[in-house]
């Protein structure tokens, strides 16, 4: 548990508050990650910096698309008219509704889990997020990223607040599928494909999973297979997963259903994209 | 640190650390219906409260988190002693059962309903997706929010809620409120936590990390010495004293073979020392500076590994018998470690500790050789099922005081009476030195049948003279609790052409873990409640349960009966495949029916000889009928999705009614001085609703309404004697004693009536509201009666007593139909329809029958499909909180889900009852196994039932 919580007026306050504690100090939004059995930071020896009343939980819709706050919590990404089917969905992935009216997708996104709800679909449609630091001589730091980059470089970012998220509006396909025994189970996949289809090709494609015990991963090399149509078939789709990824033998299934889940899903998503054109 | 908020209209000032849990500071602010079931794991939403008018968890909050901010808690829906249209719909609708959890879902479900007037059932389920019900499978939920919206613009309203039964009775069969419900719905104190007084000591456990070791060296002096430890216990000053966790009657079928503590750990998280401090904080400081050395042994973890040759032994104690011991005890216990203590057995159960055998048993009927020599067609298969844990939303505790030289212990128990003898025997004091008072049960389902903590908090209160109070958390809920049995069970059937059974033979080898509670019992019940369901002449079992270092086993819902009935009829699935010919046919050809003479009862005993048992009543019939057409079982259906496949399976199912010539029930019933009556019942209601049987069947008898009988249950002090509240007793034999106390009180009732009426008795009755009429026109009220026998001359005050018990069998049957969805693409499983259909005689609360047909199915849904206790290879449990774990959620509801009461009259139940609520644990595992090989030609043979297997099955990885 956290050892106090400060509450600030303004987001520079936060990010002093945090310049000043630094990693004695956590950025708390909802607070499931943070409060939850087995959190890391139970130890007591944390301090709180509070993200509420600070402008972040709201969700802005403009021509180029939609900017969702930290603060905004998984429930409200359901009910908001303006967010995409996909997110919803992957909000949803979260099975009871009162974790998701206290879990944001900040705090979401910023915890990095292996199993997070909303990271793989965001990957996929190549979502990007505003983070805020403040530096020595005080000067607030601004940084707009795209979200694999802010995955992939994860260590980098545990200083610095992640405020929004800006998903472009597009017409793009992203799709997750989540396997599970039950909904609210630990997954034993999450599988995630985004691309666009010009001239009936796959462009831009991004596939990325979790929920396979080793981390978010998004998959370049099979991403450009398929760009590349060099994935004619599902045996060829398994293959190239299981020279990619080795999944983790745990409490959800083996290794080698994981890599299954996660070949067969891509040729599903993958045909789904292509909308009936050809491979 | 202080905030200022508004908790339920009021404001308030709340103290305390920045970051405890709200749901903590609620609790001892005194919103105690704010409960906590999963240790802020943000899943079982015991903690529902709302915060600025959404629903959250108020153990994923901390106290600074809510500066400033609106706070409602479910006490905010009573309104003085009136319920909320919410609460009272609730009961009514038959959801209110063990109801940990049912001010929390009251809360959520008025907030649904505030928030949307007209809810579907897909909001429903979203409204309720963060509440976690183990007792009553979701189902009414619905009734109970169709009840209450109606009811908010009709406050008359109501609807069919369930059948109702008997229309020669006025109260039984007929839905009325459970007698405990508003307490429980509106979070009134109840449950054990609730009784914990301010500077209570706390107890908390250090438990072993290895799942096989000899403790050789621990040291408890830091732990002594940190200021605010009260006590220490260890096995070096616990009790000499051996003794078992099973809470079944005496002598019991199971062996003493533990301490409180012992030298030898034997699963990861078994005992090894306690401490009793000022604070919960404190005594986990000072486990942790308790330094202990291990000898690790080698663990074994399977019934294979128990049985290999060179196994290690996992209790190699010096072996006892108290009756029965072989000539050859002496040469047996020269291979006998003293570290492991004792073994005792109060007679004989076929055990060899020392190969790790802890019971055995082996019985036959007719000629087994002949029936196969007969067959036409021999299958022999092997299932095996898996560990399985109860979660009750309440964790298991137990707070104990002293009362002048008496240890008073509040209990979650289903077993008052054992609990004190065990207890008693433990401490070595008498047993009218201890006084266990049941208070409300939040969920039990088997596992509060054993004594798992009133024996060390008993200790540890009596040792030190403090009130202590020990609460599992909820992953000592799945190391250091009662599981079921995993168990291999191999079923050769013979039969001829036709699917006429010739031969029926089942080896079951169960794993009993650590210790032996329930070794002999539970794989018993594997077969005498399955073996039963088929008439076959020649019929053989053997039985034979082995140690092991996996998490303690123990009694379960169902008990043995889940896994035999798994076995068996999915083995009967397999052999109408091998033939060819419809499961439902061979079902119909072979089964049991009203006058079956029981013979294979004849070997299977309880811990004694037992007897052949006449079926008397059978409700197969209607079950079988009602639910092929309910299901449409000739139709193959067809999907859309060519991925796809759909099919349909079957299994019927038997349990028992308590056990005859072993179970016991006694009540007594008095009419107060107004002419109203309290009666005192030795029954355990779990929540299931057994008070309320116990208070309309004297009612019924005594001509009066419900509301003029109160009760008081399950307290060993006040209530008399009854062996508890398992083995599906609770209706049939503490309900027959309720029924009979209230008869023999009507007996004298009327023979006080003939005194003041100065009429004989032969020619008085009893008549509805409260009087005593004669044939000749007189008639005298039961307030004037109670004034004439209580005004100093009459006969005294009137009361009733019986003591029950029986050799007679009443056995409750079923019939479990569904269809699934097989995705062969994926391996995953959805349930499109699953009915279940029950006898259980009359159903006394038709309501709250159909809630336990609806939980106890959708649990073992739940461990066919979902639920999964994983062991790394150390033996350390994996999946220690309800996610990992995998239990179901409203979100698993079968998409069709139906309970189907099949009334039949018993001639042996109260008023033509049997039991209901353990038999529906029964179908799930056969019926879907029998429906994933109808829609994909696979056999599933190991529980849970997982995509990754049905993949497997079909060579896809």
């Amino acid at each position: 548990m956290i050892s106090d919580l400060i509450i600030s007026k303004s987001l520079t306050e936060l990010l002093q508050h945090r310049a000043e504690l630094g990693s004695r100090s956590l950025f708390i939004a909802g607070g499931t990650e943070i409060n939850r059995l087995d959190s890391p930071h139970s130890d007591g020896s944390f301090i709180g910096l509070s993200m509420e009343n600070l402008g972040l939980d709201e969700i802005r819709e403009t021509e180029a698309g939609i900017t969702i706050g930290a603060m905004v919590t998984l429930q409200q990404l359901i009910d908001s008219p303006v967010i995409p089917d996909y997110i919803k969905a992957a909000a949803g992935f979260a099975g009871s509704r009162t974790l998701r009216n206290m879990a944001t997708i900040g705090g979401n996104i910023a915890s990095c889990r292996d199993d997070s709800y909303l990271l793989p679909t965001c990957i996929a449609a190549k979502a990007r997020i505003h983070t805020i630091d403040i530096d020595r001589k005080g000067e607030i730091l601004n940084e707009d990223i795209p979200i694999r980059e802010y995955v992939e470089n994860f260590e980098n970012f545990s200083g610095c607040c992640l405020s929004e998220i800006f998903i472009k509006k597009q017409d793009r396909f992203v799709k997750t599928r989540r396997y599970s025994r039950t909904a609210q189970r630990t997954p034993d996949a999450l599988i995630s494909f985004g691309s666009d289809l010009k001239e009936g090709v796959l462009t831009d494609v991004r596939i990325a999973v979790g929920s396979l015990g080793c981390g978010i991963k998004r998959l370049p090399i099979i991403e450009q297979s398929v760009m590349n149509r060099d994935l004619q078939n599902e045996e060829q789709c398994l293959m190239a997963v299981k020279k990619v990824i080795e999944p983790a033998d745990d409490i959800t299934g083996s290794s080698e259903y994981k890599q299954y889940l996660v070949g067969i899903t891509i040729t599903d998503l993958m045909n789904e994209a292509l909308g009936g054109h050809e491979r | 640190m202080k905030i200022a908020c508004k908790i339920n209209g009021v404001f308030k000032e709340l103290f305390g650390d920045a970051g405890i849990s709200l749901q903590k500071v609620l609790k001892k602010e005194g919103y105690i219906s704010v409960r906590d079931s999963d240790d802020a794991e943000g899943f079982a939403g015991s903690d529902t409260i709302l915060v600025n008018g959404i629903p959250v968890y108020a153990n994923l909050i901390t106290l600074a988190q809510v500066d400033g901010k609106e706070i409602v808690t479910p006490e905010s829906l009573l309104r003085g002693r009136r319920l909320s249209v919410v609460q009272q719909a609730m009961i009514d609708a038959g959801v209110v059962q063990s109801a940990y959890n049912a001010p929390a879902a009251a809360l959520l479900i008025t907030e649904l309903l505030e928030r949307i007037k007209d809810p579907t059932e897909v909001e429903i389920k979203d409204a309720l997706s963060g509440l976690f019900n183990r007792a009553t499978g979701y189902k009414q939920f619905f009734t109970a929010v169709k009840l209450a919206k109606e009811r908010m613009n009709d406050p008359g309203y109501t609807t069919e809620i369930a059948p109702e039964f008997r229309d020669d009775l006025r109260i039984v069969g007929k839905v009325k409120p459970k007698v405990d419900g508003a307490k429980l719905v509106s979070g009134q104190r109840a449950f054990v936590e609730d009784m914990v007084e301010q500077g209570s000591c706390h107890l908390k456990m250090l438990r072993s990390p290895h799942a096989h070791a000899y403790i050789t060296q621990i040291d408890t002096q830091d732990a002594e010495e940190l200021p605010g430890v009260v006590s220490v216990i260890t096995y070096k000053n616990c009790p000499d004293v051996y003794y078992g966790s099973a809470g079944q009657g005496f002598p019991e079928p199971s062996p003493y073979d533990s301490r409180m503590f012992n030298q030898k750990v034997r699963h990861v998280g078994d005992r090894v020392a306690a401490v009793v401090a000022e604070t919960p904080e404190i005594a986990l400081e000072a486990i942790s500076l308790i330094k202990v050395e291990y000898e690790v042994l080698k663990p074994i973890f399977t019934v294979d590994q128990a049985m290999a040759h060179d196994a290690p032994v996992v209790q190699n104690g010096v072996v006892e018998y108290v009756v029965g011991a072989p000539d050859n005890l002496n040469e047996y216990n020269q291979s006998s470690d003293s570290r492991d203590g004792k073994v005792i057995y109060q007679f004989p159960l076929h055990a060899d500790s020392h190969k790790n055998i802890a019971a055995g048993a082996h019985g036959a009927i007719g000629d087994i050789d002949s029936g196969f020599s007969e067959a036409d067609t021999i299958i022999e298969r092997t299932y095996e099922t898996s560990q399985i844990q109860c979660t009750p939303l309440e964790t298991h505790i137990s707070y104990a005081k002293m009362d002048n030289d008496r240890v008073v212990i509040h209990a979650s128990t289903q077993v008052p009476w054992h609990l004190r003898r065990i207890v008693a025997a433990a401490l070595g004091i008498s047993e009218n030195k201890i006084h266990v008072i049941k208070e409300r049960v939040g969920g039990g389902y088997g596992s509060k049948q054993d004594i798992l903590l009133e024996d060390v908090t008993a200790y540890a209160t009596f040792t030190t003279g403090r009130p202590v109070l020990y609460h599992y958390s909820r992953e000592e809920e799945f190391i250091g609790n009662s599981t079921r049995h995993p168990m291999k069970i191999t079923v050769k059937l013979g039969s001829k052409r036709d699917g006429k059974l010739t031969a029926v033979y089942m080896d079951v080898r169960a794993n009993t873990g650590p210790f032996g509670n329930h070794c002999l019992t539970v794989p018993m019940n594997a077969c005498s409640k399955s073996l039963p369901l088929v008439l076959c002449d020649n019929m053989k079992f053997d039985v034979t349960t082995y140690y092991s270092n996996i998490p303690p086993t123990g009694a379960y819902q169902g008990y043995g009966a889940p896994k035999g009935s798994y076995a068996l009829m999915t083995a009967l699935g397999e052999l109408s495949a091998e033939l060819g010919l419809d499961l439902l046919d061979i079902l119909e050809m072979n089964r049991v029916r009203e006058g079956s003479l029981l013979e294979i009862l004849r070997c299977l005993g309880e811990g004694r000889e037992g007897t052949p048992a006449l079926v008397k009543s059978c409700g197969l019939d209607g079950a079988l009928s009602i639910g092929s057409e309910m299901i449409d079982w000739k139709k193959d259906e067809l999907s859309d999705d060519p991925n796809i496949s759909v099919g349909k399976g079957v299994a019927i199912i038997q349990q028992g009614s308590g056990l005859p010539g072993l179970d016991h029930s006694c009540a007594d019933i008095k009419m107060l001085a107004d002419g109203t009556f309290m009666l005192h019942s030795g029954g355990a209601d779990l929540g299931t609703g057994l008070d309320t049987v116990s208070v309309k069947f004297a009612a019924e008898v005594l001509c009066v309404d419900m509301e003029q009988v109160s009760i008081l249950s399950g307290d060993t002090d006040n209530t008399p004697f009854d062996t508890g509240a398992y083995a599906s007793s609770g209706t049939f034999f503490s309900g027959s004693a309720s029924k009979l106390a209230a008869e023999d009180l009507k007996a004298k009732i009327l023979e006080a009536a003939a005194v003041s009426l100065e009429e004989k008795v032969e020619y008085l009755s009893l008549q509805t509201p409260g009087k005593v009429v004669s044939q000749s026109g007189k008639e005298i009220t039961y307030w004037q009666l109670a004034q004439d026998t209580q005004a100093g001359l009459g006969m005294g005050q009137l009361m009733g007593y019986a003591s029950f018990t029986t050799e007679d069998a009443a056995f409750p049957y079923g019939a479990h139909f569904c269809q699934v969805s097989v995705n062969k693409r994926t391996g995953e499983i959805k349930l499109d329809k699953y009915y279940a259909l029950q006898d259980c005689g009359t159903p006394i609360n038709p309501e709250l029958a159909l809630g336990q047909i609806y939980g106890g199915s959708f649990k073992s849904i739940g461990h066919t499909l979902y639920e999964d206790m994983i062991l790394d290879d150390n033996g350390t449990c994996l999946t220690t909180d309800l996610k990992d774990y995998g239990v179901p959620m409203i979100s698993e509801l079968p998409e069709d889900f139906q309970a189907i009461l099949i009334p039949t009259d018993d001639p042996y139940g109260p008023f033509g009852s049997k039991s209901v609520s353990e038999i529906s644990c029964n179908g799930a595992a056969p019926a879907i196994a029998n429906a994933i090989y109808d829609a994909v030609g696979v056999w599933m043979r190991t529980w849970p039932f997982t995509p990754e297997k049905v993949l497997k099955a079909l060579g896809k990885i």
